[in-house]
């Protein structure tokens, strides 16, 4: 068989430390996110890990809408709008175009790194066909990007296949007729596309709560070649009711509390990093799921019993999954018992 | 049905000024599924800012393709251009081609230059970004000035594809069949040109004055063009090989296209519209004999259905 035809990538050794990191910035003043905006910080330390040679490609979605109004740009590296559902698509097509254009003579021959990012909705719920097509195509570069703030934000605040059990959205506003209105689980996107696309060489979940180490992810996943992927989860003030200055705070906690496992597979090699590691090695122990949830105003309608049975649900992914954390599936079928 | 999942994709290839080319084999749209032509397809883009132009065998493909990125790569257009051939007639049945050399190619085709759009770190654009009301008219009226300018360059393409190819289409956006002392025309697009210009054959053989008009480019549409033709005619009837439904006079696109088109005109000659052909179903010689037998009594005073379905089961 012949080995697939791969095109050089940058060498981005991962920063050992926050003051090795550089001061330029690709992504800077000129968008209008909201106060505490966690993913407009991923947006930043995304292109500062990737650097100036660089284009990245943007769904539809809080990060299109608020980071690119007409006559400002917060982008000093190349962007692109792409569609909804296009992020693989996008990131996949401009790969080959560079390709070709370089083979052609057209641009100068060197590596550029394309980045296509996409929301919880753009890419877990419309755009998933599309990146787990673009994830099969090994001989092409490129990082997806998926910042999940767990809602439709931008349109306010809509449910998505991201959002977590029982969170209030606009599509699932608690009544007192009927408390839990969305009662389903959480997707396991990151999960899901390591174990489905052998073509693709990396995967990672991130949370910007740990800069240096989320700025590591992307450098690795535009080294390593071949289409990748990273899932960020963002807390988001306005999705999650709470007040902007505890953003940094309520990713540690997602972490911290075992419902964020910070992971990635390289070359199908699982890894833990982290506080996540520490947990899983029982260095440390997971702290209660309440004091993630408590600080939110999308679970000030949960009961106690609510509360036990997301915290039930925390601890089955870290004692019954066959991969804690990572891989949901279980050796034993249970009941699954939500409170009424 | 590929072109329908890639819609959103094909929204904003004119609105980005991407001067792509797209072959589409017209086919039914499902449900109910059928492998046979029908126009709803392509039509679906009509209103996007997306040129389109109906071919009729497989040479006129291969030429229009060459003029179709021709047109859409000049930068006084740079929308993109949808060519629009039958499904299963066209896309599944095998002839021969003559293949141009790569020199007259060359010497009809520039190198595509994306000049300053080019998306690269040496040139760090923003594209697309959201533009609200503030601007979202004034973009759309650079798509509308450039498609206004499409008609221009189509007919220094056709011309200069005359001179280097030794192909003369003609006027390029229709082609006009026995028309020159026709009483009615039949108006169409696509393959459906063959049966009817058999039929018109045999139809003059019993001194029946019948001629065709087939539209090749629908969008930039030859609309002066077209009423100053159409207007010579004492009946006018269009066959929609397509549908859409709840239209003016429940009629076809097209028919309501020419419509409309012949609306400013002083000599407006009554318009029937034919619906048949849908899902590949032939469009027979009866067929057109019995639509040019109805044209011909509308020229005569009598009045006849605005839109009747033909070659459909009763």
């Amino acid at each position: 068989m012949d080995a697939v035809e791969t095109a050089a990538t940058q060498q981005l050794d991962p920063f050992k430390g926050v003051k090795k990191v550089p001061l330029e910035e690709y992504f800077t003043s000129g968008h209008r996110t909201c106060q505490g905006c966690e993913s407009a910080l991923v947006m930043k330390l995304m292109v500062k890990a990737s650097g100036p040679r660089t284009i990245v490609l943007g769904s539809t979605g809080c990060m299109y809408v608020a980071n690119t109004t007409y006559y400002s740009t917060s982008w000093v590296v190349p962007w692109m709008h792409t569609q909804l559902g296009s992020s693989g698509s996008a990131g996949l097509g401009t790969s080959a175009a560079l390709k070709v254009l370089m083979r052609k003579g057209k641009i100068k021959e060197e590596p550029i790194n394309v980045i296509a990012f996409c929301g919880d909705g753009g890419g877990a719920d419309m755009g998933l066909s599309a990146i787990s097509a673009a994830l099969t195509h090994p001989e092409y570069n490129f990082l997806i990007l998926l910042y999940d703030n767990e809602s439709y934000a931008n349109t306010d605040i809509q449910l998505s296949g991201l959002t977590p059990y029982g969170a209030h959205t606009t599509f699932s506003p608690p009544g007192k007729a009927k408390r839990i209105m969305h009662r389903r689980w959480k997707k396991n996107v990151a999960g899901m596309l390591a174990a489905g696309h052998p073509e693709c060489r990396y995967v990672a979940t991130v949370c910007a709560s740990y800069a240096v180490e989320m700025m590591n992810r992307v450098r690795k996943a535009l080294t390593i070649g071949g289409p990748t992927f990273v899932h960020s989860l963002d807390p988001c003030p306005k999705g999650w009711d709470y007040d902007p200055m505890l953003s940094h705070e309520l990713g540690e906690l997602a972490v911290n509390s075992g419902v964020w496992p910070l992971y990635d597979v390289e070359d199908g090699v699982l890894k833990l990093y982290g506080r996540t590691r520490g947990i899983a090695e029982k260095r440390s122990k997971r702290i209660p799921v309440r004091d993630f949830l408590i600080k939110q105003g999308r679970f000030a309608h949960f009961t106690d019993d609510d509360v036990d049975y997301f915290q039930h649900k925390i601890d089955e992914m870290w004692t019954k999954w066959l991969i804690p954390g990572i891989i949901p599936i279980h050796k034993d079928l249970e009941k699954d018992q939500p409170p009424a | 049905m590929g072109w329908m999942y890639a819609f959103e994709a094909i929204t904003v290839t004119p609105a980005l000024r991407i001067p792509m080319v797209a072959m589409v084999g017209n086919r039914a749209l499902d449900d109910p599924g059928a492998f046979g032509v029908e126009h709803n397809d392509a039509l679906a883009v009509r209103d996007l800012g997306w040129q389109l132009v109906w071919v009729d065998n497989a040479q006129e493909a291969l030429d229009t393709a060459l003029i179709a990125y021709r047109v859409a790569e000049d930068r006084r257009v740079f929308l993109p251009c949808a060519i629009g051939c039958d499904g299963a007639f066209l896309t599944h049945s095998q002839i021969q081609v003559k293949i141009p050399p790569q020199q007259w190619v060359d010497a009809f085709l520039p190198r595509y230059n994306r000049g300053d759009l080019l998306l690269h770190p040496d040139n760090p654009i923003t594209v697309a970004p959201q533009v609200n009301e503030d601007w979202l008219m004034e973009i759309r009226k650079h798509n509308d000035e450039a498609m206004k300018r499409s008609k221009m360059v189509i007919r220094e393409a056709y011309a200069d594809f005359a001179r280097i190819f030794g192909r003369n289409y003609g006027n390029p956006f229709f082609e006009e069949y026995q028309t020159e002392d026709a009483d009615v025309v039949l108006v169409g697009m696509g393959t459906l040109s063959m049966p009817v210009k058999v039929a018109i054959r045999r139809m003059r053989k019993e001194g029946k004055k019948v001629g065709l008009v087939r539209v090749r480019w629908f969008r930039p549409f030859a609309d002066v063009e077209l009423a100053t033709t159409l207007s010579r005619f004492k009946a006018v009837g269009v066959i929609d090989r397509d549908f859409s439904f709840g239209s003016p006079y429940t009629s076809g696109v097209l028919a309501t296209e020419v419509r409309a088109a012949m609306y400013p005109s002083d000599k407006r000659p009554p318009i029937l519209c034919f619906i048949c052909g849908l899902g590949g179903r032939e469009v027979t010689v009866p067929d057109v004999q019995r639509m040019s037998d109805m044209l011909l009594k509308a020229a005569a005073g009598e009045t006849q259905p605005l839109t009747t379905w033909v070659g459909i089961r009763e």
